[in-house]
């Protein structure tokens, strides 16, 4: 079980490239709690993900993060899964999971431990930067397109992490053109555009 | 942590097909085009081995600029880094001795062997390896502050190029002469001493500014 974690957006305005892509929007999400960001492409999904991850700046607005009502800082509650893996090439996946500490039990990878990050397939490579999400154990999960490029049994993998991770008090904003069965949990749904 | 992307830094250059060799391959072109367009002439290689030695390793460090932090900061592990708690300041500590180790020592431990194009002579060998060794930390930090300043943008080479020459002149400067004093005052030149403290002062400027620049770059 998490503490009880808290994102908070106050009149967050996010530009991108000389383009206001979010204006003025105010949300607080507590866990345990599900959020689907939905939106065409370009609109502004993964700016949005990022900023709340505080890997990006909004241009006007605060976002703070606190556990059981006390204000921590990202790195100390938040997880971010980027829509690109990032293993790096040349190294094997064993080496990877070490340098992360990762375990990749958790996803299935145990097989593919010497096999060099550059030659893993897109949905092992997804896999790999998922166990990181795992490893880390944070309270806070954002995930930007988390299914792009896996299997079925890949898919069902993160669904059930997801549905226990948010059973476990955590909250998930979770940005996804594909559908992910996550059932019985609280769930919103924030439509940009 | 730094250890760790030290580690990683190593493994990966080892696996790079030579890609850390590059700036060594440059040097062995440009000193040995430098010795024929010299005619071959002795008393003119002697004395422009010293300094076309000290120019060749300068341009050799900056053609490796783009190879410290680019990556990470393009392929989002800068970022991934901080939120795994790993600060922007211990990643550019962490960035600038692998870039170090990689890039620049291996520059640094062959310069006795382009002192043979231009037969010096052995105290001078000697001298040049000294002053080579307190120069490294402050030529791999000022090209690495540009590194972290240009490294998201990618193909920000010639604009790392322009930062850093200015910042490495007097490193240069007193690289040659603290090299070319050596027979005569050995390692208690005066110039052997600016040098560290040059060195010095490059990494109290360099770790804060690449750390700051890395913050900045990280939100792409």
């Amino acid at each position: 079980m998490y503490g009880k974690p808290t994102l908070s957006l106050d009149a967050v305005s996010i530009e991108r490239g000389g383009r206001q892509l979010i204006s003025d929007l105010s949300l607080e999400l507590s866990g345990p709690k599900l959020l689907w960001v939905g939106g065409g492409n370009g609109i502004g999904k993964t700016s949005l993900l990022r900023t709340c991850a505080g890997l990006s700046q909004a241009a006007d607005g605060n976002v703070s993060w606190t556990l059981d009502g006390a204000l921590v800082t990202a790195p100390q509650c938040v997880s971010f899964l980027p829509s690109d893996a990032y293993a790096k090439p040349g190294l094997r996946a064993h080496e990877e999971a070490a340098f992360w500490n990762i375990d990749l039990k958790t996803t299935g990878l145990s097989e593919q431990a010497t096999t060099l990050t550059q030659n893993l397939s897109t949905g092992q490579a997804k896999r790999l930067s998922f166990a990181k999400i795992l490893a880390d154990k944070k309270p806070i999960w954002i995930l930007d397109e988390p299914l792009a490029g896996l299997d079925e049994d890949g898919r069902q993998l993160v669904a059930g992490h997801l549905q226990a991770h948010v059973k476990a008090g955590g909250l998930a904003l979770i940005a996804s053109h594909a559908p992910i069965a996550v059932n019985n949990v609280p769930t919103k749904r924030l439509a940009l555009g | 942590m730094v250890l760790k992307i030290l580690r990683r830094d190593i493994i990966r250059a080892a696996r790079s097909g030579g890609s850390w060799a590059y700036g060594l391959v440059f040097m062995a072109i440009f000193l040995s085009l430098s010795a024929i367009a010299l005619d071959g002439e002795m008393s003119k290689l002697r004395q422009l081995g010293v300094p076309l030695i000290w120019l060749a390793l300068s341009f050799a460090a900056l053609m490796s600029v783009e190879r410290v932090f680019s990556e990470d900061l393009r392929d989002g592990t800068t970022g991934q880094l901080w939120l795994s708690g790993v600060s922007f300041m211990t990643q550019a500590t962490a960035g600038l001795l692998s870039f170090s180790v990689v890039y620049i020592l291996p520059l640094a431990l062959t310069a006795p062997l382009w002192s043979l194009l231009f037969d010096l002579p052995a105290v001078h060998v000697t001298g040049l390896v000294l002053a080579l060794i307190c120069a490294l930390p402050g030529l791999a930090a000022y090209t690495a502050f540009a590194g972290a300043l240009t490294g998201a943008r990618g193909k920000g080479g010639f604009l790392a190029i322009f930062i850093s020459a200015p910042l490495l002149v007097p490193i240069l400067i007193m690289g040659v002469i603290a090299t070319n004093n050596y027979p005569q005052d050995g390692i208690a030149a005066l110039e052997y001493r600016a040098l560290i403290g040059l060195s010095l002062l490059a990494l109290a400027l360099s770790i804060p500014a690449s750390a700051a620049a890395l913050s900045v770059n990280t939100d792409r």
